[in-house]
């Protein structure tokens, strides 16, 4: 969700009454942006084509289920709130063949429905009470923080590109790279070895690694529980990880400083607090970068009052 | 009731003082050193509240049993308890709803909502919510992320309802890492402990307004 904007809603129900009231209900509450669709398939456009911030569904789309439609969706917005909003009870709901896609759910016919819907909407977004990985406990700070770097532009700095590519030497591994975690994915400002640009949260070892303070080391990454089943890493030969945080001059995490090897090993402390040297060098980097931006924006306005 | 008191869920017979409505609590120590006590204490209804009780280890009625060994009764008209375990079944006398398997989250939390609303429904504002145990949720998930969904989806739930959580886990059964990425979702922590002498001891961490180290418990 972009901080500031409307949360877009999106309503599905083939039955258009149901969906036109739902729709109604919405426009009627403040900050709000509903739109609806009547299938699995029309509301997948939707979904491709715009951002969406949360899906309710009645349970049968005719082309589907929500269950469906909450799995297709998911696959561009990984963060996307869904919420079952139906008349059929949970003993006549199948969800063995979805047993981990995990939504909301909110009888249509209960007392005060509507407003129930609105708070575990609001809630669902705001909240983000339905991401698949662990959060920061200062995630809206962090985000905000992160906000005041212009990523795009750090992409094109080449001294990001030559502190990978000299890591890389460094230490004698495959990949390095410098990442920045968005809300929903983490972003590869710079990286040696490998052509990645973004990895979503759920998949990333760094969504874990900006929870702790100190470098996060995982020595044999098909080995650790929380990554053993993750295809994303498998595919991209990530085997052995280790991740320094980049910090703002307040110490917010914005991102990682990481060195990947396409094998298990292990890091000598000496490694690890050269990474961590490197690292905290990036972290200044970024932050003369933030005020440039920052004195360039000033200046900007400037002009334009004067 | 004032408001004050509301806002609130308390403690009778547990070195804690109250918690704010809407938080949700993990709970940690041994399976076998008085974890499942300690929870069914702090799940220990006033009159008026309701109670959702997910159960991974133990069938429908051993759960009911396990919850009013800790002194309260266990009253169809406000409590349920969602049977996830492999072996689970119906028993709508004693308001018991099954979920296929512990490996079943999308199922488990349908019915978990189902039920907080059925309970909305009939007046009941106040709920506390358990989870016993953590442990079987975390070995059948083939991936974490369908596990932090869950967990973030029921806690945000309770917190949207003013509701409690309370929820269980064997620190000593998983590595340090994942247990500590799991507490995540939990605003705070409960521990427990069992010193050489056999005298129990709680300890509450990331909770406002509670009494600092250590603290004698009987269970």
């Amino acid at each position: 969700m972009t901080t500031g904007t409307d949360l877009t809603v999106l309503c599905v129900d083939p039955d258009a009454e149901a969906r036109e009231g739902l729709v109604a209900e919405f426009e009627t509450r403040a900050n709000f942006a509903p739109t609806a669709a009547d299938s699995v398939g029309s509301a997948l456009d939707t979904a491709e084509s715009t951002a969406v911030d949360c899906i309710v569904a009645e349970y049968d789309l005719g082309d589907g289920t929500a269950f469906d439609l909450f799995e297709a969706a998911r696959d561009h917005h990984p963060n996307v709130s869904c919420i079952l909003f139906t008349d059929v009870g949970h003993a006549d709901i199948d969800s063995g063949a979805f047993r981990d896609t995990v939504a909301e759910y909110l009888p249509k016919g209960g007392p005060n429905a509507t407003d129930r819907l609105v708070d575990i909407v609001r809630n669902a977004v705001l909240n983000r009470t339905q991401v698949g990985f662990p959060l920061p406990p200062d995630e809206d700070e962090r985000l905000e923080a992160l906000a005041d770097y212009d990523i795009d532009d750090l992409t094109a700095v080449e001294s990001f590109d030559r502190f990978s590519n000299l890591i890389v030497s460094h230490f004698g591994i495959s990949v390095a790279f410098v990442g920045l975690l968005d809300e929903e994915e983490e972003r590869f400002v710079a990286c040696h070895g490998a052509d990645w640009e973004t990895l979503t949260r759920e998949d990333s070892i760094c969504t874990y690694a900006v929870l702790d303070e100190d470098v996060t080391v995982v020595e044999n990454v098909q080995a650790d529980p929380r990554f053993e089943h993750n295809e994303t890493l498998k595919q991209l030969d990530i085997r052995a990880y280790a991740g320094a945080n980049l910090t703002t001059a307040d110490g917010t995490v914005i991102g990682e400083l990481c060195l990947i090897d396409d094998e298990p090993r292990r890091f000598t402390d000496e490694e690890l607090t050269d990474l961590q040297l490197f690292a905290e060098e990036v972290s200044d980097q970024l932050e003369l970068r933030r005020r440039l931006r920052e004195e360039e924006t000033e200046s900007t306005s400037a002009e334009e009052n004067s | 009731m004032t408001q004050t008191q509301k806002a609130h869920y308390e403690f009778d017979n547990l070195p804690l003082e109250p918690v704010d409505t809407g938080t949700s609590l993990l709970v940690t120590g041994p399976a076998l050193g008085g974890t499942r006590r300690l929870m069914m204490q702090l799940l220990a209804c006033q009159p008026n509240e309701g109670l959702l009780l997910l159960s991974t280890d133990l069938q429908g009625e051993e759960a009911i049993e396990q919850f009013e060994a800790g002194g309260c009764s266990y009253t169809t008209s406000r409590m349920a308890v969602i049977d996830c375990t492999e072996n689970s079944a119906d028993d709508d006398d004693r308001n018991v709803h099954a979920v296929s398997s512990p490996r079943d989250l999308t199922g488990m939390g349908i019915v978990f909502s189902s039920l907080y609303e059925d309970l909305y429904g009939a007046g009941i504002e106040r709920v506390r919510t358990g989870m016993y145990t953590l442990g079987p949720l975390l070995m059948y998930a083939e991936e974490v992320q369908p596990l932090y969904r869950f967990l973030h989806t029921v806690t945000g739930r309770i917190r949207t309802a003013d509701g409690l959580g309370v929820a269980a886990l064997d620190p000593e059964a998983h590595d340090e890492t994942t247990f500590r990425t799991l507490s995540q979702p939990f605003d705070a922590q409960v521990e427990l402990r069992e010193r050489d002498d056999g005298q129990r001891q709680l300890r509450a961490r990331g909770l406002a307004d509670q009494p600092d180290g250590w603290l004698d418990v009987d269970l």
